[in-house]
């Protein structure tokens, strides 16, 4: 199970979810994928798009102004 | 859909983490003072600028509490299959169509014969020019990731980036006044201001409006179940 | 599963109560939200103060006079439209401290800035073409049961569908 982080620090909505599922794309099932976002629309459009997709999700506020989204390819 | 994996390294993560996130909520009470003070200073200028100022702060408030974004209803569709914020915009279509029409109905039983364009509302003339417009602004707004609205929200939450595109918005808008009377002459002269009451009769403007909002939101609804590979919905329709 | 996404309201209630606060407006004002005209004034005012005779053109003088009073006011910067404005900032701005969210988020790189630039342009001038941006031509627009609003949905959608391409084209690595 690989662990991978993407660091979308200072972009723009869309772009952090567009990375990731490209990201993700490129993974393992099982594989985890942690983005790292200071845009707060980012965490809920994955949240929205894990949950049509299939995907887990768990989301946390890691600094101020800053999530983590943990997503976790099925 | 649950995952241990997840939770084990999130909560491998956060004990690494150092725990001191500083609050914020000083700051935004010390804000509310300063906006409700402001909001007075205003009011000593003009009875109505309280008004303006009161709901911008709501709207503002709102669109950044439910993450609301034009740009995305607009765009998530065509990118991610996704139509939940196309949905709440077409609830909040539905919402101000209805009280708008109130108010316009209002208006009319106090001025009757008023000019479809002079009706509390934005009512512009249609034409090419919204067509050519409107697609311009599309294509503006997703590359720039924000609309009108959507720019002054972003620089609100505290990101550089937005003031550019306001920048690039108030060059584009003088341009375009500059080059409007061109604009005119050559697709704006003839056009007419529609209001769809004047043409339908008022109940029936009224009910074909809801009636599209409504057949559009079924058609997001449907667009974005089909699009879905919801393994919770599957589950819980007795799978 | 939806821990952690601090007060994060659900869209329907943000799109309710938008919806209702536009009618709160109109209903209270006379005026409908829109935020592109505060722009075009802001724009119009720099430019005059930066010897550039914007407020005399033609735009305002004949075409659109509805700017005329506050022109003549002398209230290019502070009028309803600019208050408008402000308070949207200002209201987020209260949002996000109060969820204690707020962060300093600087630019990275050149090729962000060049297509918020770009986008910025082109919907300044298509906001004028079409009477309004997204909230007063489109949002304030369809609620006054004008026929333009209609349109103007139904070709933004195709503008935004011609960037949504341009956007994974070129921005998304």
């Amino acid at each position: 199970m690989e662990i991978k982080d993407l660091d979308c620090l200072y972009e723009a909505c869309p772009i952090p979810l567009i990375r990731a599922i490209q990201t993700l794309r490129t993974m393992q099932s099982g594989d985890i994928l942690v983005v790292h976002s200071d845009e707060s629309c980012a965490a809920v459009m994955m949240q929205e798009w894990a949950q049509q997709n299939g995907y887990s999700i768990r989301v946390t506020e890691s600094d101020v102004g800053e999530w983590e989204i943990y997503l976790q390819k099925p | 859909m649950p995952s241990q994996e997840i939770d084990n390294l999130l909560a491998q993560r956060q004990n690494a983490r150092q725990k001191n996130k500083k609050s914020q909520t000083p700051y935004a009470v010390g804000l509310l003072v300063f906006l409700v003070a402001a909001g007075v200073l205003l009011w000593t200028q003009d009875a109505r600028y309280p008004v303006f100022w009161g709901v911008g702060i709501a709207l503002g408030f709102v669109l950044r509490s439910s993450r609301f974004c034009f740009v995305a209803a607009f765009r998530d569709p065509l990118l991610l299959k996704n139509t939940k914020l196309m949905r709440a915009m077409i609830l909040a279509l539905a919402v101000s169509s209805t009280g708008f029409l109130l108010v316009q109905q209002h208006y009319l039983a106090l001025h009757p014969g008023t000019d479809a364009a002079q009706l509390p509302g934005i009512l512009n003339p249609v034409g090419l020019h919204t067509v050519i417009g409107a697609f311009l602004f599309g294509i503006g707004m997703v590359l720039a990731g924000g609309c009108a609205s959507g720019v002054l929200m972003r620089i609100g939450e505290g990101h550089a980036l937005p003031w550019v595109t306001l920048l690039g918005f108030l060059i584009g808008t003088t341009w375009g006044a500059k080059d409007y009377p061109a604009w005119y002459h050559w697709l704006m002269e003839k056009a007419q201001t529609i209001y769809l009451p004047n043409v339908f009769g008022t109940a029936l403007a009224f009910a074909l409006q809801m009636g599209a909002l409504a057949v559009l939101y079924g058609l997001a609804a449907w667009y974005q179940k089909k699009h879905s590979n919801d393994k919770q919905q599957e589950n819980a329709h007795g799978n | 599963m939806k821990r952690w996404i601090k007060k994060a309201w659900p869209y329907w209630a943000g799109g309710l109560l938008l919806g209702g606060l536009n009618v709160l407006l109109l209903a209270l004002s006379g005026q409908a939200w829109q935020v592109s005209g505060g722009y075009l004034l802001w724009g119009a005012g720099i430019l005059q103060k930066l010897g550039v005779p914007a407020l005399t053109w033609d735009y305002f003088e004949v075409y659109n006079t509805r700017y005329r009073q506050i022109i003549a006011d002398d209230s290019v910067f502070l009028n309803q439209y600019t208050i408008l404005n402000l308070g949207v900032v200002t209201g987020a701005l209260l949002a996000t401290l109060a969820s204690s969210q707020f962060k300093w988020k600087k630019v990275k790189g050149k090729k962000q800035v060049a297509f918020a630039l770009l986008g910025g342009i082109l919907m300044g001038y298509g906001s004028r073409l079409a009477g309004g941006c997204n909230i007063g031509g489109f949002f304030s627009g369809l609620a006054s049961f004008s026929l333009h609003a209609w349109v103007f949905w139904l070709f933004v959608a195709a503008g935004a569908f011609v960037g949504t391409r341009l956007l994974l084209r070129f921005l998304a690595r």
